[in-house]
Order: structure tokens, then C-alpha cells, then sequence
């Protein structure tokens, strides 16, 4: 993916790498209806979400837009997307004026959504493994799962979570062979707001999410 | 042979430019961290070279649309996919010397010899590296490369540096390309410079047919292909580097919180 001639043995691999980023994302669009009793711990939601997703994908009676939209929901409830949308941002997400900070949120999700939607056909029976949780020092929890079998072999996918004010666990960055989503955002939209500011970004996701639709 | 050794002058020039680029850039570091582009530690992106680097980024991007990947869609129609991976097998186990050589340099003889092992097995019960029922045992390849090597002794990256044809890199990367090139590919010196610049061609052809799918999707998803691209290959290697590292370089915590101002707003 990465470069235009994916030629340097590390390039290669790095490729290879960002084709298990499509596939843990696919994993990541996952999650679980959240159970009523005690919340369930870190690893534990991501162990759920895991089987729950790999069953939507494995399951042939559905149609790729099913699987889609009943991820997509999954998604939504695992996914903390406003707290990733400002670390994407960073300090630039004090220029965003609030009406332009939930637009962006919106069409951030949006875009996710689409991006790895889209990439749902490639998932090709690999499997994926949750090996442990890795407490980090103020409070987060990272989740670490190895996809099994595919193309991505042995890629290393971790989950970095947060506990929201409801006491739930939810996903603010996926980090495929140390790349973070979160990271890689970061450092596309910043070259974005330095020529356009904040209106330019929001006009390019919109533009990206309207080209999906049409 | 006299060959081999002649063409082999120009990559031990580009090694001794690099040694002097990352000396140089080594004290430029610290500051372009504080500048702090939105990130600092691993994850921090270091490209003063950015003008250049995207004019060879963007000549990368034009020959790869006009000519390699053309001819890799040609290659990916003629050759099945199960063949494809076959030979990708083949080169990496070709490479064994390289990831030997590193694993050990990097003080883990386990690991050299795990790869030893995958190497003997590859070769005969998975007919000369075509197959790898070493990989399907549970013996992972383990990519070393003296890239690596160097960053596990300490050596910073350096800046970011674009690669004409060969893409992403850094000033120790490429340096260590250069060495992984000379020292550890001793096929090159048994081989007519032909041959080993066809198997070179057909081991990059091939990588790159496998990666189609991957290219294209990145490239329709990306807002600022340049910068998804460096983004990842930093991280990646920082990563890499991190793995291997006696005394890891802890990951940013700051990056995964906010100023307490920016609530102001919220």
C-alpha cells in the first residue's frame, strides 16, 4: 500500500502490515450488545466483540450490506468516536468552533465506517486470538489480539481502551503492528487544516463520504 | 566476479553519505521533537526534508501508475495466486542470511537459530522455500534487517527520508539496506550479476503484485497519501526497533490525553 513502488523489503512488510490493519479494523468494527449485570472487563469485551464479529463475517446468509450495517451498530457501541476524533485532532482541535467539532465528529464516523465497510469483502477466515490485557498509567487498558491465519499471519492488533463515565470500556485506537489509526489520522488531517483550517478538513471528509454514497 | 564487486561500489558510497547524513541530523533531533508537531516520542514525525521527499514520493507514485504496477497487473493475470505466494516464500527464504546475521547482531542467538532451523526445514520438506510448512509449525520468519539492528544499538533514525523506486526510508534504514545489500546477501557473489538482478526484479514484481489490492485501497482512502505513508513506515519501525530493544523507549502516554482546556469548549 504504502509506497508507490513497494519495493524495500520493509515496505513490503509494512504493506502487508496495512493489509491486517483492513482486517483488524474489520475485527475492530466489532462489538457485543453490552450484557445488564457487572460490566465486563476490558479483555473480556474484546474477547466478546471478537467471536460476535468473526460470527457476522463467517455467516453466509447474510449479505455484505447486512453484515454491514449489524457491524456497523456494533461499532458504535464499542467504539468511543468523539474521544477519538479529538485525539485525531490533537491541539488542533481547539480551533474547531463547537458546531464544527460534532460536525466532524459526524462525518469522521462516517468516513470510518465507509473505509472499513468497504473492506469487508477481503476478510478471508482468518481468526483472531486475544492474549492479554496490558494496564497503562493512567487508567487506560490495552487489549492485545494476534490475527491467526490469511495473508496477515501473526499481526499483532492492539486495542487501546478507555472507561467512560457510564463505566463502560470503549475502543479509542487500534494499533495494527504498532501503527496507530489514531497516529496516521493525525498526521493526514494535520497536513489538511494547514492549508484549508478546520472548514478545508470538514469539506474533504464530506466530500470523501459523498463520493461513497453516489 | 569482478562484476558483482564493481556494481557494489555505489551502494557502499550511498552507505558512507547516509553515516554522515545521520551524525549529522542526530543533533537536529531533540529540537524537532520539542517542536512537537503533535506528537513526541515514537510517534513523533520528523521530515525537514518534506519538499524533497514528496517530489520523490510523487515521481514514485507517477512511475508506479504508468509502468510497475501496469506490469504487475499483467504479472498478477499470468502468474496464480498460490504461485505468487510460493515465490514469495521462496525469496524470504532466500534472505535467511540477512535474518540470521541481524538476529544474532542483535544479541538473540534463539532467534538466529530459529530461523536457522525454519531455513533447513523450508529448503528441503518445503522444496527449496516454495513452501513454508516451517511457518505453519509455528516458526515465524522473524524480519531483521541491519535497519533494526542499528536502532537496537541506539542509532536514531534521522529524518524521514524518501527513496527513489525504493520508497520510505530514513538515513539508518537506508544505510542498513546497504549493509543487509553487501554483507548479507551472499548469493550475489556465487551468482552471475544477471541472474541475481532478475531474481532482485521478480522478487520486487511479485511483492508488488501481491500488494495491489492493498495500494489501491490505501491510495482511495488516504486524504494525504504522502503523510499516511510516513505516518505508518515511522511507526512501523519504531516498532520494530521497540520489539527488539533490551530497554524499550516507553510509547507516548501524552499522546492519548488532552490539554485540560480543551474542555473549555465542550
Amino acid at each position: 500500500m504504502r509506497t508507490s513502488t513497494t519495493s524495500t523489503k520493509t515496505t513490503i512488510c509494512s504493506s502487508r502490515r496495512a493489509v491486517g490493519i483492513a482486517l483488524a479494523l474489520v475485527g475492530l468494527l466489532a462489538a457485543l450488545p453490552a450484557p445488564a449485570e457487572t460490566p465486563p472487563g476490558a479483555q473480556q469485551l474484546i474477547e466478546q466483540t471478537v467471536t460476535q464479529v468473526l460470527g457476522i463475517l463467517r455467516d453466509e446468509s447474510r449479505t455484505t450490506a447486512q453484515r454491514r450495517v449489524e457491524l456497523e451498530r456494533i461499532a458504535h457501541e464499542r467504539f468511543d468516536f468523539r474521544t477519538m476524533a479529538r485525539l485525531v485532532l490533537g491541539r488542533d482541535w481547539k480551533r474547531l468552533d463547537a458546531t464544527e467539532r460534532d460536525e466532524f465528529v459526524d462525518q469522521f464516523t462516517t468516513y470510518l465506517a465507509n473505509d472499513y465497510g468497504s473492506r469487508l469483502d477481503r476478510y478471508e477466515q482468518e481468526n483472531v486470538i486475544v492474549e492479554g490485557e496490558e494496564p497503562k498509567p493512567r487508567g487506560d487498558v490495552v487489549v492485545k489480539t494476534k490475527v491467526v491465519g490469511g495473508e496477515n499471519d501473526g499481526a499483532i492488533v492492539d486495542y487501546r481502551m478507555r472507561k467512560g463515565s457510564d463505566g463502560s470500556w470503549r475502543i479509542i485506537d487500534v494499533v495494527i503492528e504498532g501503527i496507530s489509526l489514531v497516529a496516521n489520522f493525525r498526521d493526514q488531517f494535520r497536513e489538511v487544516m494547514s492549508r484549508g483550517g478546520p472548514e478545508g478538513l470538514i469539506d474533504r471528509l464530506k466530500e470523501k463520504n459523498a463520493a461513497v454514497d453516489a | 566476479m569482478k562484476r558483482p564487486t564493481r556494481r557494489r561500489a555505489a551502494p557502499l558510497a550511498v552507505l558512507l553519505l547516509c553515516a554522515l547524513a545521520v551524525t549529522g541530523s542526530a543533533r537536529g533531533e531533540d529540537s524537532a521533537e520539542a517542536d512537537a508537531e503533535g506528537g513526541s516520542g515514537s510517534r513523533a514525525v520528523y521530515d525537514p526534508w518534506e519538499p524533497m521527499n514528496r517530489a520523490i514520493f510523487a515521481f514514485n507514485e507517477f512511475a508506479d501508475r504508468w509502468l510497475i504496477e501496469p506490469i504487475a497487473i499483467g504479472w498478477d493475470t499470468v502468474v496464480p495466486e498460490p504461485v505468487q505466494h510460493g515465490i514469495d516464500h521462496f525469496f524470504q527464504n532466500l534472505s535467511t542470511p540477512r535474518r540470521i546475521a541481524n538476529s544474532l547482531l542483535q544479541g538473540n542467538p534463539r532467534q538466529a537459530g530459529s530461523v536457522f532451523g525454519r531455513f533447513l526445514i523450508n529448503t528441503t520438506f518445503g522444496l527449496a522455500g516454495f513452501f513454508d510448512p516451517a511457518g505453519d509449525a509455528g516458526f515465524p520468519p522473524a524480519d531483521e534487517d541491519f535497519g533494526q539492528t542499528l536502532g537496537v544499538w541506539g542509532v536514531p533514525p534521522g529524518p524521514y527520508l524518501v527513496l527513489p523506486v525504493l520508497g520510505p526510508s530514513s538515513p539508518r534504514d537506508t544505510a542498513g539496506l546497504a549493509v543487509d545489500g553487501l554483507a548479507f546477501t551472499p548469493e550475489v557473489y556465487f551468482i552471475p550479476f544477471y541472474v541475481s538482478y532478475s531474481l532482485t526484479g521478480t522478487n520486487l514484481l511479485n511483492s508488488r503484485s501481491l500488494a495491489l489490492e492493498t495500494v489501491r485501497a490505501e491510495r482511495a482512502s488516504a486524504f494525504d497519501f504522502y503523510a499516511a505513508v510516513r505516518s505508518a513506515f515511522i511507526q512501523y519501525r519504531a516498532n520494530q526497533v521497540r520489539n527488539r530493544a533490551e530497554d524499550p523507549e516507553e510509547e507516548d502516554e501524552d499522546f492519548y490525553y488532552f490539554d485540560e482546556d480543551d474542555d473549555l469548549l465542550e
